[in-house]
């Protein structure tokens, strides 16, 4: 028998313990990690065949975008791959150097007999250091997979952001094509008015210019409706030009107000990157007790030499080599390790203090966009509404004119622009706030009412030109006073009853109250 | 006549109820069919605020003050606070006035009377009455801080002088006298010859120009404006509000028209060519009257205008065009002869209420307005307003109608209707085709030339005659 019982059975013990690591690991826990904060998580298995997008079907909203983009985007990919740098490491970490055989032939002079020698060696410090090595790869896994999730995380809220720029970014085109066709028709009027001898050339131009900077500035919105289209399809991993559709709306933002005090520690409880920090802490900590601990350890070798001369026989038996610590008793190896606890703690409270200071932040960014966006719903789009509404009275009473009117509705439309991104901020705000907060946010998940929807400020006008004979004989209520006064809102989508304050507050205006009747100052 | 206390209560008693009564009578006899006539104290005879030597006033839509005798003086009291004043139905001010209405009631009196007149002053600043041409002791004029000390609110100060002059004459603040009379604080002081009148009056109107700058939408005039008034009003309200000047066939009629507005307005009257027979300068020696069918009535100026009661309806106006109109913009573009076809539905498309007016003149307003469904601001009446038997009157501001009937009672001022024209009395339609007649015609008519513009002149060649 050439080996002995014992080498057999250390050999048998280091292969069992050298099972390959399960296909999944890694990736399963990082995909949960994410799966558990925004609800959809990159699938590995989905990957086989990425180079296809599927062109969605269905208006793209903004959960599904970022479920595309775990699918199609590259940058998903290129992130996994990190894992498997993890996955490699702890492979390795968890076997020990391979055994070492040799073998010399050594003939001493003429006629003698050569000598023979075959040894078994294996390295003891490795097998010693085994236990250690293997949990600084597996916590650097752990950590790995933070580090990766928060990346995916990341990306989702870049895809969100994104999204809102590009519905939004839509919505505003839209609208600037009305504020431009507006500005045309109040043109085109004027043109009229010169025609007929009733207006200078210089009023003529002056409208003709105002309509031709409306159109370049619907031009340019619908540039800039491309480009965030086409930046929230690289970030899906779509081609621009695909025929894939958005959602047309904006939702509203939630009537609730975000408290910093709530986010902190949910924050803190969630963010990754922290986790990550934390776990390389520790990991530090264990990599600076396993370096004192053992640093009195050089390379340790145990092996089974056999030699062998002519017939004279055998000569066989255990080997030992040791490293002595004289010169080197580990010093350097526990200095490092100690720097690099000191470094990693410090780059976690920095994380710390980051986080906290960026939560405050975000939560204050999201109220104040959400103020602003309630501002304009409430209060500045109704009241602009409102001078519509009003400046159409004064033009039936020949008041004024109907190019002030054309001028209150464009500035009733600028209005409602500024209200769309004021929406989007307050969403992107939010996204931003997500990503802060490392995971979903208090209402996450509420029901959602759109956006007063482009028709509410731009009623389709159903009743023809008024026959202007027949006075007297019917009166057609639609008709006149009906502009936006009767239900400005109308048309809106089903959810649309949150959008009464803004109908309300239009109405409140209109009051039908005597003055006179609510004391002395008006 | 002697007035006790017991008889002046028992006066206002009476003038208290009497207006239901008169009121449902104009109601029923006049059809201004949308603009109902509101029901308020309408103007009535005074028999019961006069001394019996004359022919009471009877100021439009408004009242005569009563007074007391009090030892041989005749007494007043007038209180100037803020009112609520309805211009016509449909619009309503916060104003300034006295006793409850602007005008202040007419205060009546007679040529050699002693008047002592309470003025209390009831609103948020001081105030003080000027009497407006009339002749009194200096410290008696009522001009702030010259004459007297002002009257702070809540305070009364009485004002006393022997009348030495008959005429049309007129009281007003002279304290802060911008902003008091622009809210509307004035009134009429008529003072009756005490030797009777040259020729006997049978009727007695008396009207009170003025402006406000009550602006669409608002509740309240604003004092500060010059020039671009809303409202020109007789005796504080606009067409159709204003009561018509009712007379028998064959009258003697004097409307007195004083001016307390910042405008001069050409007062004109259809139908007569009356006799200017006065001014704030009292009445004039009859060498003097003259002949008129427009006077100029100047800013603080007063007119006496007489003559004979001829049947019909017949329009008493402003000649200022613009002061027959209700509120309207001054600096709108000019809609005349202007085609929206194919403009208008696009504009419809962003508002839907939008109309196209005024191409073809502004006529149509009115019936935009009245129809209801061309809705104006809040508190503002349409530009042109008034239905007649005939159509649309599209007047507004300072118009009123002089209507005379045969045999009318002397004391009846009720509106007595739509005047039946006698056969044969009005202009009747001959032909519906414009080329009736080929009549001769110069020039070239507009719709003729496509589209006319002028070539640049060299002004510098131009020979001058």
């Amino acid at each position: 028998m050439f080996f002995s019982r014992p080498a057999t059975m250390a050999a048998a013990l280091v292969l069992a313990g050298c099972a390959s690591l399960p296909r999944e690991r890694g990736y399963a826990e990082t995909s949960a990690l994410v799966a558990q904060r925004i609800g959809v998580a990159p699938d590995s298995a989905s990957w086989a065949t990425p180079d296809q997008p599927e062109i969605p079907t269905e208006p793209l909203s903004a959960e599904r975008a970022i479920a595309l983009a775990y699918v199609y985007n590259p940058r998903v990919r290129e992130t996994y791959a990190r894992l498997g740098l993890g996955r490699a490491e702890l492979e390795d970490a968890r076997r020990i150097a391979n055994p070492t055989f040799e073998f010399a032939r050594q003939r001493a002079g003429d006629g003698e007999h050569p000598k023979i020698t075959r040894s078994l060696s294996i390295g003891f410090t490795d097998l010693l250091l085994l236990p250690a090595r293997k949990r600084f790869a597996q916590t650097e896994l752990v950590r790995l997979q933070d580090e990766v999730a928060a990346e995916l995380l990341a990306l989702s809220v870049e895809v969100e952001s994104a999204w809102y720029s590009a519905v939004s970014a839509r919505q505003v085109a839209d609208m600037r094509e009305m504020v431009a066709t507006a500005a045309e028709s109040s043109a085109e009027l004027a043109q009229r008015f010169f025609d007929a001898g009733n207006i200078n050339r210089l009023q003529l131009e002056l409208e003709r210019a105002a309509a031709v900077q409306a159109r370049i500035a619907a031009t340019r919105a619908i540039a800039e409706s491309l480009k965030t289209r086409s930046e929230l399809a690289a970030l899906v991993g779509l081609a621009a030009e695909a025929s894939w559709t958005l959602d047309r709306q904006l939702p509203a933002p939630p009537a609730t107000v975000v408290a910093a005090a709530d986010l902190t520690p949910r924050a803190l409880e969630q963010r990754l990157d922290l986790r990550a920090a934390q776990h390389a802490v520790a990991q530090r900590e264990d990599v600076l007790g396993v370096a004192r601990r053992w640093r009195w350890l050089g390379t340790v070798e145990v092996g089974y030499e056999q030699e062998r001369q002519g017939h004279e026989g055998v000569s066989q038996g255990p080997t030992l080599s040791l490293a002595l610590p004289i010169f080197n008793q580990g010093q350097g190896a526990t200095a490092k390790a100690r720097a690099e606890l000191i470094q990693a703690r410090a780059e976690l409270d920095a994380m710390l203090l980051r986080v906290q200071n960026e939560a405050l932040l975000g939560v204050q960014k999201l109220n104040v966009a959400r103020e602003v966006a309630e501002q304009y719903r409430t209060a500045l789009v109704p009241s602009r509404e409102a001078i519509v509404a009003r400046t159409q009275e004064h033009v039936n009473f020949m008041l004024v004119g109907v190019f002030e009117l054309l001028l209150a509705k464009r500035e009733e439309y600028d209005a409602y622009q500024e209200y769309l991104e004021a929406v989007r901020d307050y969403w992107v705000a939010r996204a931003e706030l997500r990503g802060i907060v490392g995971g979903a946010l208090p209402e996450d998940g509420m029901d959602l009412t759109p956006t007063i929807g482009v028709e509410a400020i731009a009623p389709q006008a159903s009743a023809p030109a008024m026959d202007h004979s027949g006075h007297g004989d019917t009166i057609d209520p639609q008709a006149g006073h009906g502009t936006s006064a009767e239900d400005p809102h109308a048309g809106h989508a089903p959810k649309a009853p949150q959008q009464s304050p803004a109908k309300a507050a239009t109405k409140d205006t209109q009051g039908e109250h005597s003055h006179l009747e609510h004391g002395d100052e008006r | 006549m002697k007035m006790t206390r017991r008889h002046w209560v028992q006066l206002m008693g009476a003038g208290a109820i009497a207006p239901l009564g008169v009121g449902a009578a104009r109601a029923l006899a006049q059809d201004h069919s949308k603009h109902a006539m509101p029901a308020e104290p309408p103007a009535r005879p005074s028999k019961e605020g006069h001394d019996g030597r004359y022919t009471p006033v009877r100021t439009l839509n408004g009242w005569t003050l009563p007074y007391r005798m009090v030892d041989g003086v005749k007494e007043y009291h007038l209180v100037a606070e803020e009112v609520v004043h309805e211009f016509a139905p449909g619009c309503v001010a916060k104003c300034w006035g006295y006793n409850g209405t602007t005008p202040g009631p007419t205060i009546e009196a007679v040529e050699g009377d002693r008047l002592r007149i309470y003025v209390t002053n009831r609103l948020p600043e001081h105030t003080n009455i000027h009497w407006h041409g009339i002749l009194l002791p200096s410290g008696m004029d009522g001009v702030g801080g010259v004459t007297q000390r002002n009257i702070q609110p809540g305070e009364t100060y009485a004002y006393e002088f022997t009348l030495k002059q008959s005429g049309t004459h007129k009281y007003h603040p002279h304290a802060d006298e911008m902003v008091q009379m622009a809210m509307g604080m004035m009134g009429m002081l008529i003072i009756h010859p005490k030797d009777g009148e040259p020729e006997r009056i049978d009727r007695d109107y008396a009207v009170l120009l003025h402006n406000w700058a009550l602006h669409p939408g608002t509740y309240r005039p604003d004092p500060s404006v010059m020039q671009d008034f809303d409202l020109w009003t007789f005796n504080s309200k606009v067409f159709p509000a204003i009561e018509p000047m009712v007379a028998a066939t064959g009258d003697r009629v004097r409307v007195r028209v004083a001016n307390l507005s910042m405008w001069n307005h050409p007062i004109h009257m259809h139908g007569v060519q009356f006799l200017v027979t006065g001014s704030d300068g009292g009445r004039w020696p009859k060498s003097l009257w003259r002949p008129e069918v427009t006077e100029i009535v100047g800013v603080g100026q007063t007119r006496d205008m007489e003559f004979v009661a001829v049947p019909g309806d017949w329009a008493f106006h402003c000649h200022m065009s613009h002061h027959t109109m209700n509120a309207m913009g001054h600096e709108i573009p000019n809609t005349m002869g202007v085609d929206q076809k194919g403009v208008e539905e696009e504009i419809r498309k962003i508002l839907p209420g939008y109309m196209a007016m005024g191409k073809d003149g502004m006529a149509e307003h009115q019936d935009h307005t009245d129809s209801g469904h061309m809705r104006g601001p809040e508190n503002t009446l349409p530009m042109m307003m008034g239905k007649g038997p005939f159509g649309n009157i599209e007047m507004g501001g300072m118009f009123t109608l002089i209507k005379v009937r045969d045999g009318l009672p002397a004391d009846d001022y009720r509106d007595p209707g739509w005047f039946n024209h006698p056969p044969g009395t009005q202009p009747k339609r001959v032909s519906s085709d414009p080329n009736f007649g080929n009549p001769v015609r110069r020039g070239l008519p507009a719709d003729a030339s496509p589209k006319f513009e002028t070539k640049p002149v060299d002004h510098s060649k131009m020979k001058h005659s």
